[in-house]
């Protein structure tokens, strides 16, 4: 990446927090002198403005005050659709976009072009949440983690109520296999060498953190159907990576 | 089992009774035959001739390779009863046509040309396979995954290092669990690759009809397709950014920071889904 892209890249990532007034005084005036000298971010700032402008003119839909008190009620209904039926939102054309960006990838260089739309988290969480707040929830609950027959609520940092019973323990369709799995390795540990036992406990540990990211994040947003399918989809890997430790285990039995 | 070592170059082994244990052996090969190399550790490069032989050649007289046939299954493997982990390497030349599976435990292993079904399963070691013709498999706990050219689609997974797939059709499957992937000129119409932690790059067609699926926890993932495919692209991320060269038009906006739109028409389906991460979809040149 040349020094100019790279500059400008430090500034469009700013341009996020400028918008939702995150930055302090004194960055806030340095994002303001840049941008009165700097008709590519007054374009970027004035997109990012307008993606949430019209997000927010879709309408939100209203949570419901009680979060968990409806669920057990709602746990086998269906699920409203997340989608702002035929709603549409649009975003810059190539023609409209800005003018730098990061680049990089490998095998990716030829194939990077000058223009760019980009989307900040900051701009993804502002829009989504004035569009949906909290009825994908049901979704969630209803999504490869079991419901709780009992509804242990507890508070979690932020003010979000959820069942912790749900984020504390793997999916029941996994749970089975996944300790009878954890109970084989175990047993064989002894038979591999020291070098494989460091190896596969180090890949365990990534797994393990990777499984402990999703639920810390499904705690902060508990309604989140993707962190739901995306803890799901890495426990489904942490059994394949058992069943690999099985077979090396067996290999060397 | 029928042990059928037609031409065995048979060295007396200083191991004892191995009474397969070759230096070189050339063993005829019949259409519709499976090899297996198993229990193999050390460097193994497998490559094709014009001809109806297996040959295989070490760089040890003692290495205690033996060479057996079962039925239709020709088994390479080392004299293992006494719990060796020797290494060797092997050189081995078969028919192109050949299915060649291979459970390895220490194992670099290099595959050039077989059109048979490729099925490899090892412990550690690099694994490289050139220009296979059917469809490969590849699982190893430790060790870097390459495949070249292949015709008939690609699963592949390793625990622990980089995948990287060039020039590829067919189905492909790809997970790592740290490490990179890299699919550089896919021609498929079903891509799925996951990394645990570690980066996607891909390249290639997105074909109507087709399904593909990029799947990162901590990582990036840069999808970079030709201007005039025709898809719907789901985006899925938790902590990252999104990046676009195509214009975007967004039809679902939810609160988890999901959102679809059309390139084109809908004709295919692109999934990306960061937990951690930047997305970038990139208009290829």
């Amino acid at each position: 990446m040349n020094r100019f892209a790279t500059e400008h890249t430090d500034w469009t990532d700013r341009l996020s927090d400028f918008m939702d007034g995150a930055l302090g005084s004194a960055e806030h005036t340095e994002v303001e002198d840049h941008l009165s000298g700097c008709g590519a971010c007054r374009r970027t700032l004035e997109e990012l403005r307008a993606v949430a402008s019209r997000a927010a003119e879709l309408g939100p839909v209203e949570p419901s005050r009680d979060l968990w008190g409806g669920i057990a009620a709602t746990i086998e209904a269906p699920v409203a659709p997340k989608t702002a039926g035929a709603q549409v939102i649009e975003l810059p054309t190539a023609g409209q976009r800005r003018n730098h960006g990061p680049t990089r990838g490998r095998d990716l260089e030829e194939a990077l072009a000058p223009r760019r739309f980009v989307l900040s988290s900051r701009q993804l969480a502002a829009a989504s949440l004035a569009l949906v707040a909290a009825t994908s929830f049901v979704t969630w609950s209803l999504r490869g983690v079991s419901a709780p027959e009992q509804a242990a609520v507890d508070p979690v940092p932020g003010g979000v109520i959820m069942p912790t019973s749900q984020i504390v323990g793997p999916p029941a369709d996994l749970a089975g296999e996944l300790a009878s799995l954890e109970a084989a390795v175990l047993d064989a540990r002894a038979d591999l060498d020291p070098n494989t036992v460091r190896v596969l406990e180090r890949n365990l540990g990534i797994i393990e953190q990777a499984i402990d990211d999703s639920r810390r994040a499904l705690a902060q947003d508990p309604e989140n159907d993707f962190l739901v399918e995306h803890l799901h989809r890495v426990y489904e890997r942490k059994i394949e990576y058992l069943r690999d430790a099985t077979r090396v285990a067996e290999s060397a039995g | 089992m029928t042990s059928v070592a037609l031409i065995l170059l048979l060295t007396a082994s200083s191991h004892g009774p191995a009474p397969w244990a070759v230096a070189d052996t050339v063993v005829q090969i019949r259409a519709g035959d499976r090899v297996v190399l198993e229990n193999l550790a050390g460097d193994v490069s497998v490559e094709t001739w014009g001809r109806q032989e297996m040959e295989v050649r070490t760089d040890d007289e003692g290495s205690g390779i033996s060479v057996r046939r079962s039925g239709s299954t020709v088994r390479v493997s080392t004299d293992d009863r006494k719990r060796r982990s020797r290494s060797v390497d092997a050189y081995i030349r078969l028919p192109a046509s050949v299915d060649l599976q291979v459970r390895g435990r220490s194992l670099d292993l290099v595959v050039e040309g077989v059109n048979g079904r490729i099925d490899v399963n090892n412990v550690s070691g690099n694994v490289r396979i050139e220009n296979p013709g059917g469809p490969v498999s590849v699982r190893t706990i430790e060790g870097e995954i390459h495949v070249i050219g292949a015709l008939g689609g690609v699963t592949a997974s390793s625990q622990s290092d980089d995948v990287t797939l060039r020039d590829v059709r067919g189905p492909v499957d790809v997970h790592s669990g740290d490490g990179d992937i890299v699919l550089a000129d896919v021609v498929s119409t079903s891509v799925r690759a996951e990394t645990q932690d570690g980066d996607i790059d891909f390249t290639g067609t997105i074909d109507d009809g087709g399904d593909y699926g990029f799947f990162v926890h901590d990582g990036d993932a840069t999808i970079a397709i030709p201007s005039g495919v025709n898809a719907r692209v789901e985006v899925s991320t938790f902590d990252g950014d999104f990046e676009s060269e195509f214009p975007v038009r967004l039809q679902r906006f939810t609160g988890g920071r999901e959102f679809d739109f059309t390139v084109g028409e809908p004709r295919a389906r692109i999934e990306i889904q960061v937990f951690d991460g930047e997305i970038r979809l990139l208009q290829r040149r």
